[in-house]
C-alpha cells in the first residue's frame, strides 16, 4: 500500500490493515432462540430433536449484527458440531442453526464475530484504524478476533467403516423407520487433524466450521409374497405382492475435539511451582510433608507429618465454589484435606459454631482409591493410591482480585505397598490452581510425561452438587496435560484435546416406499384345502453416495478471551 | 512480548489487547453468491491478498435439500499476480469469507 496502516506479527502475517477488516467480538449466545416453541414456529429454537440413528440435535440461535457475522461456537458434549447454515433474517437478525450428533441436550455457546462496523464503544482509551471510506478496519476496544490455528480439513468418503448387514422386516411400507437404525446409518469414519498451535492451547477452545461437505447412504429392502387358493387340491396363486423400501439418511460434515486420556492439554513446566529443594528425599516413609510457601516467599513445613492415612487441614484463602449446574445455588468451600494417599476432599468450616458442615470429608479412605468409590465427599483425585504421598505444598501467587490458590502433589503413581522414600523419586506430579477472578474453573497440570495405572480416575466427588467427573486412561504413559475442569460441568467440556476428528454427522434421514400387487397365476400342486403364502425378498444392496467432499477450514481461537 | 519492538494496544485497565505476538485472519471479503451451474463463475479481485496467505469460507444459506444433490462451489484463488478469488459451479446459494493474513 501506499499510505494506510500495516501491523505485521513476528511471522510477517497482517495483524491490522486499513485495507481489510479485523473480526471483533460481538456478542455471545449461551442457548437458542426460544426452546419452547414448536419447531413450525419461525422463531423455534429446536429445529430437530430425535435420538435414533445416533441422535440429532439442530438449533436455531439468533445474532443481532449489522453485517455479515462469522460464528464460533464451543463443543460441551463428547459429539460432532457443524454450522449447518446462516440465514440472513432482516432487521440485523443472523439466524444462525448448528446441528450435532448424539442425544445430549446440553446446548453449545456461540461466539459471534463480525467486522467493527458492527459494534462500538464509549470507550475513551484504544486504538482505532479506518478505512479508506472512514469505516473502522480495526478497533482494540471491540476486542478484535486472536486466532489459535486455522486446519483446512477434508470429510471421508464414506461416513460408516463397517460393511453392514440388513435384518428382515424391513421391507413393507418403510415400517421400521423410526426404528433406531443406528447400527446401519450412525457414522463410524473420521479423519484425524492435530490442531497446532503457537504457545499454549486454548483455555476454551471455539470452533469456527461451516459446514458443507454431504453424503448419503441408503439400502433396499424387497420383499414379495404369494397368496395361494386351494380349490379341489389344486392350488391357485390369487394374487402376488411386491414391496420395496428404500432407507436413507443424508449427512453433513462435522467436526468434534475428542475426549481422550491422552489429548488434553500441552502445558510448560515453568507455570507450575518452584519446588524447594528436594527435602522429601530424606523424610522417611510414611512421613511426608505439607509445605506452604509464606508471606516471605520461604517455603516452610506448615504441619508435622501426619504418617499412614493422614491428613492436614488447611483453609483456602477464599471460599470456592462449586454448582451443580452453572447458575444454580452454590456451596461454598474453605477448607481443604490433604491426605497422605494422594487425593484431596474439601469441607466447609463455620467459625460460629465451630462445626464441619460435611461428615463425608476425610483422607483416611485408602482401600480400592483407583476406583474412586470409597468416597462420597467433595474430592479430586488425579490419581490415588495408599500412602502415596510424597509432599504437598500450596501457596497464593499474584494480587487480588487476580490471585491464583496454588497446590501441588508429588507422590508415586503405581503404589505396591508402601514404597521406600530414600530410594524411589516420586514419578507423579500435579498441581491444581484455582483462580480468584475466575471461580467457575480449577486448573489441573501435569508437568512431564507421568505414568498412570489402568483404571486409574481423575474425578470430583459427587456430593453438594458436585458433578462426578471420571476419566479411565489406559494404562502407561500419557503425555503432558493440562486439564481445566470447570465446576459442576462434565469435565469433558474442557477436555478438549488438540486432536480434531472430522467426520459425518446425521443430518436427516427417511424412507420411499413402493407397492404393487399382481393377479395370481400358474397354479401349484397340492391337497389341502385353504390358502397359504410364502414370502421372498430381504436383498439389502447398500450405497454411499458422496455428494459434496468440499474443504471447508476449522478456525480456532479461545472462548476465554471473550467471556 | 518476546521481542523488544513490535505493537502492544491495551486497555483503559491496562490489559493487552493486541500485539504483534498475536494471530488473525483479517476479512476482505464477505459476498453472497447464488447457484452457479457450470460454466457460470463469480470472480473478485483483491490486490492486497496478493503475496498473503489466504483462506476461502463457503456456507450454505439455505436447508439442505433431500430430493436432489447439493453442491458446494468451487473455489479458486490467485493469490502471486492478480490476487483473485473464484466461485464456480455450486448448485446453491452461499455465503462466501475471504480472509488473509
Amino acid at each position: 500500500m501506499s499510505q494506510g496502516f500495516l501491523a505485521v506479527n513476528d511471522n510477517n502475517q497482517v495483524l491490522i490493515s486499513s485495507d481489510t477488516r479485523n473480526l471483533h467480538f460481538i456478542q455471545k449466545l449461551t442457548g437458542p432462540r426460544n426452546t419452547t416453541l414448536s419447531i413450525s414456529d419461525p422463531d423455534a429454537g429446536i429445529l430437530v430433536s430425535v435420538n435414533v440413528n445416533g441422535g440429532i440435535r439442530r438449533w436455531r440461535y439468533t445474532a443481532t449484527c449489522s453485517v455479515t457475522p462469522v460464528p464460533f461456537f464451543t463443543m460441551p458434549t463428547n459429539d460432532q458440531y457443524g454450522i449447518l447454515r446462516i440465514q440472513d433474517k432482516g432487521s440485523n437478525r443472523w439466524d444462525i442453526e448448528i446441528f450435532r450428533s448424539g442425544t445430549s441436550n446440553t446446548v453449545p455457546e456461540l461466539y459471534i464475530f463480525a467486522d467493527a462496523r458492527a459494534s462500538s464503544s464509549v470507550e475513551t482509551h484504544g486504538m482505532l484504524v479506518l478505512r479508506d471510506d472512514g469505516t473502522p478496519s480495526f478497533d482494540s476496544r471491540l476486542r478484535p478476533l486472536t486466532v489459535n490455528s486455522a486446519v483446512t480439513v477434508t470429510h471421508p468418503d464414506n461416513p460408516r467403516t463397517v460393511s453392514d448387514t440388513g435384518a428382515a422386516g424391513f421391507a413393507k411400507f418403510c415400517t421400521m423407520v423410526e426404528a433406531d437404525l443406528g447400527y446401519l446409518f450412525q457414522s463410524s469414519n473420521y479423519n484425524f487433524y492435530s490442531i497446532n498451535v503457537v504457545g499454549a492451547y486454548p483455555q476454551k477452545p471455539i470452533f469456527s466450521f461451516l459446514s458443507i461437505a454431504q453424503s448419503n447412504r441408503q439400502f433396499t429392502a424387497s420383499a414379495d409374497e404369494s397368496v395361494k387358493s386351494y380349490n379341489f387340491g389344486i392350488e391357485y396363486e390369487t394374487r402376488h405382492d411386491y414391496w420395496w423400501s428404500y432407507y436413507w439418511q443424508f449427512y453433513r460434515g462435522v467436526i468434534k475435539n475428542p475426549v481422550t486420556a491422552t489429548g488434553l492439554h500441552t502445558v510448560s513446566t515453568d507455570t507450575l511451582l518452584t519446588l524447594p529443594g528436594q527435602p522429601y528425599f530424606e523424610i522417611n516413609i510414611s512421613s511426608p510433608y505439607f509445605y506452604n510457601k509464606g508471606a516471605n516467599g520461604v517455603w516452610e513445613q506448615r504441619a508435622t507429618p501426619s504418617g499412614d492415612d493422614g491428613l492436614w487441614f488447611y483453609g483456602l484463602p477464599w471460599d470456592i465454589y462449586f454448582t451443580n449446574t452453572e447458575g444454580t445455588a452454590a456451596v461454598p468451600y474453605n477448607v481443604m484435606l490433604l491426605s497422605t494417599n494422594g487425593y484431596i476432599t474439601f469441607n466447609y468450616y463455620n467459625n460460629s459454631t465451630g462445626v464441619y458442615r460435611d461428615l463425608d470429608a476425610g483422607s483416611f479412605e485408602y482401600l480400592g482409591l483407583e476406583t474412586a468409590s470409597t468416597l462420597a465427599g467433595a474430592r479430586i483425585m488425579i490419581y490415588a493410591g495408599d500412602n502415596s504421598t510424597y509432599n504437598w505444598y500450596a501457596e497464593t501467587t499474584g494480587t487480588a482480585p487476580n490471585r491464583v490458590y496454588r497446590i501441588r502433589y508429588t507422590g508415586y503413581a503405581q503404589p505396591s505397598g508402601w514404597f521406600d522414600r530414600a530410594t524411589v523419586a516420586p514419578n507423579l506430579i500435579w498441581e491444581m490452581q484455582f483462580p480468584e477472578n475466575k471461580t467457575s474453573e480449577i486448573n489441573v497440570l501435569f508437568p512431564s510425561t507421568i505414568n498412570v495405572r489402568a483404571g486409574a480416575v481423575l474425578g470430583v466427588g459427587t456430593s453438594h452438587g458436585w458433578q462426578y467427573i471420571a476419566q479411565e486412561p489406559s494404562a502407561g504413559t500419557i503425555t503432558p496435560k493440562n486439564l481445566i475442569i470447570k465446576k459442576g460441568r462434565a469435565v469433558a467440556d474442557y477436555q478438549a484435546s488438540a486432536a480434531l476428528h472430522v467426520g459425518w454427522a446425521t443430518h436427516t434421514y427417511g424412507c420411499n416406499n413402493q407397492f404393487y400387487s399382481t393377479a395370481g397365476g400358474g397354479f401349484f400342486g397340492g391337497f389341502f384345502g385353504g390358502s397359504t403364502s410364502s414370502t421372498v425378498g430381504g436383498v439389502w444392496p447398500y450405497s454411499n453416495e458422496t455428494l459434496n467432499l468440499a474443504n471447508n477450514t476449522v478456525i480456532v481461537s479461545d472462548g476465554s478471551k471473550y467471556d | 512480548m518476546a521481542t523488544t519492538y513490535g505493537l502492544e494496544v491495551y486497555s483503559a485497565s491496562s490489559q493487552l489487547i493486541y500485539s504483534s505476538a498475536d494471530v488473525t485472519w483479517n476479512q476482505v471479503d464477505y459476498f453472497t453468491v447464488p447457484a452457479l451451474p457450470a460454466p457460470q463463475s463469480v470472480t473478485n479481485t483483491y490486490p492486497v491478498i496478493i503475496g498473503r496467505e489466504v483462506l476461502v469460507l463457503q456456507l450454505l444459506v439455505d436447508t439442505p435439500p433431500t430430493d436432489r444433490r447439493a453442491l458446494a462451489h468451487t473455489i479458486s484463488k490467485e493469490t502471486v499476480t492478480t490476487g483473485s478469488v473464484t466461485v464456480s459451479g455450486g448448485s446453491e446459494n452461499a455465503l462466501i469469507l475471504v480472509l488473509m493474513r
